[in-house]
């Protein structure tokens, strides 16, 4: 018998690849930010169906409260036209590959609890947390050669305005 | 069993990402296909750690580091963005070459 989470689940995963392949099917790139900011949502819903709920309220705050709003307000509210349609069936191919390639990779360490595994992780997390201060460097100069690419823009804009 | 659904739902998604990658021609969709990926990697990876009983959920620097990873690639590919439009006029990837010099 099928458990409650279980459905919950199938419905959540449906409705998120319905939203996924919405980016790809709409008419034109605004409705596609509005498809892959459901995307999000969903994706923070099945977080919180994880027992994880500070990463899905962390997610729905950031990708979807902040970067979706950015890129619809930055990119999709520009573009009107959708000019260069995707390839739908390549999409569909790459996609049908992919995820049976992977699922077939994925499965066996997911029907496994064994020791051998859960130690694995431990041991990634744990070396992780060894270089916590490297990855915050790491983080610190991302945002800057983020925030200095903008600053570039800006200047260029400024000089040869659009 | 419900484990192997998340998983499914995240591999699903990393796979759209990528095959939009693949098959996108248009600038912004390329944008959200790599948006796409991310967010599926993220399901995976919280999905794979919190099904571990070992680690007590302490994978908050992980996630935290996708999430800046997303943040930042979506900053830096809106300021190309603006740049293609200024010295390009149009999103069509395989005309890259028009817009060096």
């Amino acid at each position: 018998m099928i458990s409650a989470n279980s459905i919950i689940s199938i419905l959540f995963a449906i409705s998120a690849i319905a939203s996924a392949l919405a980016i790809y099917l709409s008419e034109n790139v605004f409705k596609s930010a509005i498809a892959l900011a459901a995307t999000f949502t969903i994706v923070s819903l099945v977080l919180l169906l994880l027992n994880q709920p500070v990463v899905a309220v962390l997610q729905l705050l950031i990708i979807v409260g902040g970067l979706s709003t950015y890129l619809v307000v930055a990119v999709a509210s520009e573009s009107k036209k959708y000019t260069w349609p995707t390839d739908l069936r390549l999409l569909a191919a790459t996609a049908i590959i992919l995820f049976i390639s992977l699922m077939y990779l994925m499965l066996p360490s997911l029907s496994s609890t064994s020791v051998s595994n859960q130690s694995i992780y431990a041991e990634f997390l744990q070396t992780l947390q060894a270089y916590a201060v490297t990855i915050y460097f790491a983080i610190v100069l991302m945002f800057a050669a983020a925030i200095g690419s903008m600053i570039v823009i800006k200047s260029a804009l400024n000089k040869n305005p659009m | 069993m419900f484990m192997i659904y998340i998983m499914a739902l995240a591999i699903s998604l990393l796979a759209i990402g990528i095959a939009g990658v693949v098959s996108s021609r248009n600038f912004v969709i390329i944008i959200l296909s790599t948006e796409l990926i991310i967010a599926g990697s993220i399901l995976a990876a919280v999905s794979f750690f919190s099904a571990s009983t070992a680690i007590n959920g302490s994978f908050g620097i992980l996630i935290i580091s996708l999430w800046v990873i997303a943040g930042v690639e979506i900053i830096m590919l809106v300021a190309f963005y603006i740049s293609m439009k200024q010295q390009v006029g149009y999103f069509n990837v395989n005309k890259l070459n028009r817009g060096k010099g």
